[in-house]
């Protein structure tokens, strides 16, 4: 079913647009929450909270891109989750290993975040990946918005695993600097 | 700042972005991908699992792999369906240089030429069959007329052969004013008319010799239990080259048959689509067509020539590759209201591009008949010969379905879709019966090499009023006579059940 027939079914109050969008998002869905969660009891129980938050977020919302949109919602439930149940081990999270990397480019000083401040790092990295060259932006959203693993991505690119890993640092560091220049860190 | 506010931020993200990326996670270009796959499949059966609904069933014991995720999944469900398989006529294969290599690593001229006139030989028979668009053009334009009347700014893509060919089967499964109206529609006098000219529109479209690939399938799905005239079933299978199904209706495993045999007769292009294709526990006859076309492109675009360029379309500019090609000997044609050229492929056919003038669109041009000459086999008003045409074409991969019902209503037919009236007796002499579904995909993509497209049509007749929903107790609670019988019939054993303790 087309995402415009699906919205349109949360705006009826129809039931089947949950069922309908299982149906085509599922395993979309799914391969997110796995990445950040690394157990498929979690990513299961956070794939129908997803399903539950789109049903009572649409209306009033009217999403333009239905996948760009649950999948936001996945991946801040999952997170969630992770953060909740951090004592449990994670063995194999891409999320945890994308997290580790990300040191790479911030500041050691643990400044205390405003509302303010995460309204302006989200749209200064929202302008630094819309200036990336496409591989590379690709590359990058892969990792960080969808935490799928090197290896997954250098089967997307059709390249080696160190290519992909380079490409990644290179872009971590110039994040940084971009960071520094906007003083962001 | 830490790594976590990175992360959050990260979550908005513009939605365009993160589509964008999607589409480059679903590539899978190189062998890393076999093994992603694998690991993918595995994720899946196990979520699946999970969640309680398999899309297949998973093979016991071992890891899954690829290759047997595919074989496990739908032939054997859609085989133990199977009443007949059409039988295709041969056609002999275009040589591949490769295959006649003489031993030194060279080409075995003398051999390959020998195929290779085989392969003419067989080409020039089948190009006698030719079907004369002319005799079907009535159908043509008065249905593209109709069915592209409201875009609504939307992709559509419509198979007409394929409407044409579902059509025949239906007016084939039908009788009286039911199927004079569905021959008015098709233009034809007769049923013997439809006949002829479906058979000729087979063949003539029929070709699988390793170059082009373009097959119209049919099929007929019946539902177990029901008498069928069994004289209609094999006329469909001998002139429509229909195979024939049985099952019970609105079961899981009847349905998985029927998107499997859709899915297979256009090459996965339609899986999405094909999917959705169910039939209704009130369903009593299916018909199914399909068309699978691939070809290549007579004079193939360099890769390295395309480039990113702006698409003006109706939901704003967009930057998408566009292919080049600087045409030499191919003519344009100029008319009152578009410019056109047309692309061929190897062998036979070609695709033909419209490029309405500014002040118009391209529904304006179907709905005044600007472009029925295009349709009809003929070529528009003014044709320049000598001319380069430097051609600028977009990559693209347009899809659509749609319920034909109501448009086909507004062609004229309506006895079929009312109970009271449709009359099925060629096909099913007791039963009432009236067609409730009609829903047709198609999906055309094109790039540097050549196109490939495909499409299907499923008309779902259904009944009412009968078997529906219905629900018998047996409760064998008192004393009852049981019979064991073979494969042939034989009793094996006869009991009477008069105490259980």
């Amino acid at each position: 079913m087309e995402d415009s027939k699906i919205v349109e079914l949360y705006w009826e109050r129809d039931e089947s647009a949950i069922s309908q969008t299982q149906l085509k998002y599922e395993k979309y869905l799914s391969k997110i929450a796995y990445n950040i969660l690394a157990d498929l009891e979690d990513s299961r129980e956070s794939v129908n909270d997803t399903y539950l938050r789109a049903w009572y977020s649409i209306p009033p919302q009217k999403p333009a891109i239905l996948s760009a949109f649950l999948s936001k919602i996945t991946r801040n439930i999952s997170i969630d989750l992770y953060r909740k149940k951090t004592t449990k081990k994670r063995v194999g999270s891409e999320y945890a290993i994308s997290l580790d990397e990300l040191y790479d480019c911030t500041s050691n000083e643990g400044s205390p975040e405003k509302e303010a401040d995460a309204k302006a790092l989200s749209s200064a990295i929202n302008s630094f990946v819309s200036s990336l060259p496409e591989e590379q932006k690709n590359i990058f959203v892969c990792r960080y918005f969808y935490f799928d693993s090197v290896r997954d991505i250098a089967g997307f690119t059709g390249s080696s695993e160190s290519k992909v890993k380079s490409i990644l640092h290179r872009t971590r560091l110039s994040l940084k600097e971009y960071l520094e220049k906007e003083e962001l860190i | 700042m830490k790594p976590e506010d990175i992360i959050d931020s990260m979550n908005n993200l513009d939605e365009k972005t993160i589509a964008d990326t999607q589409k480059f996670r679903k590539k899978k270009k190189n062998k890393t991908w076999i093994k992603w796959v694998a690991v993918a499949a595995c994720f899946c059966i196990i979520v699946g699992a999970m969640l309680g609904h398999f899309h297949f069933n998973p093979p016991q014991g071992n890891d899954p792999t690829v290759e047997n995720t595919q074989l496990h999944t739908q032939n054997p469900v859609m085989k133990s369906n199977a009443l007949t398989t059409a039988v295709y006529p041969k056609m002999v294969q275009y040589p591949i240089e490769t295959d006649f290599d003489n031993g030194n690593g060279e080409l075995d001229w003398r051999a390959y030429s020998e195929a290779l006139d085989k392969w003419s030989e067989d080409f020039e028979q089948r190009s006698a069959n030719v079907a004369q668009a002319s005799k079907y053009s009535r159908f043509f334009t008065s249905t593209i007329k109709t069915f592209f009347a409201d875009t609504k700014g939307e992709n559509l893509v419509y198979s007409p052969v394929n409407v044409y060919m579902a059509l025949c089967m239906l007016a084939e499964s039908t009788d009286g004013q039911t199927r004079k109206e569905i021959l008015d529609l098709l233009g034809a006098n007769s049923i013997n008319d439809v006949r002829t000219l479906a058979n000729k529109l087979w063949l003539s479209n029929y070709s699988d010799d390793g170059i082009k690939t373009n097959v119209l399938a049919n099929s007929v799905w019946l539902r177990d239990g029901i008498d069928y005239n069994k004289s209609t079933l094999n006329l469909l299978a001998e002139k429509y080259y229909a195979s024939a199904f049985s099952g019970v209706m609105g079961s899981e495993e009847y349905n998985k048959a029927l998107q499997s045999w859709l899915n297979e007769q256009t090459g996965g292009l339609l899986k999405e689509q094909a999917n959705e294709v169910e039939f209704n526990r009130s369903t009593v006859l299916g018909l199914a067509s399909s068309v699978y076309f691939k070809a290549s492109w007579h004079n193939e675009f360099y890769e390295h020539l395309t480039k990113p360029d702006t698409f003006r379309g109706t939901k704003g500019e967009e930057t998408v590759d566009f292919m080049h090609q600087r045409m030499t000997g191919s003519p344009l044609y100029t008319d009152d209201n578009y410019t056109a050229t047309s692309l061929s492929f190897k062998n036979s056919g070609k695709m033909w591009l419209i490029l309405p003038d500014e002040d118009t669109s391209p529904e304006n041009l179907i709905k005044n008949g600007d472009i029925n000459p295009i349709l009809n086999g003929t070529t528009p008003k003014n044709t320049h010969d000598n001319i380069i045409v430097n051609m600028y074409m977009p990559k693209f991969d347009v899809a659509s379905s749609m319920d034909l019902i109501n448009n086909i209503k507004k062609l004229g037919v309506s006895d079929v879709f009312d109970e009271a009236k449709a009359d099925f007796t060629p096909i099913m002499p007791n039963q009432s019966a009236f067609v409730n579904q009609i829903s047709h995909s198609a999906r055309v993509t094109v790039d540097e090499k050549g196109c490939t497209a495909a499409a299907f049509t499923y008309i779902g007749v259904d009944t009412e009023g009968m078997i529906v929903g219905e629900e018998v107790d047996f409760r064998l609670n008192r004393p009852f006579i049981f019979v064991i019988t073979s494969d042939d019939s034989t009793p094996l054993f006869v009991g009477i059940v008069n105490t259980i303790k």
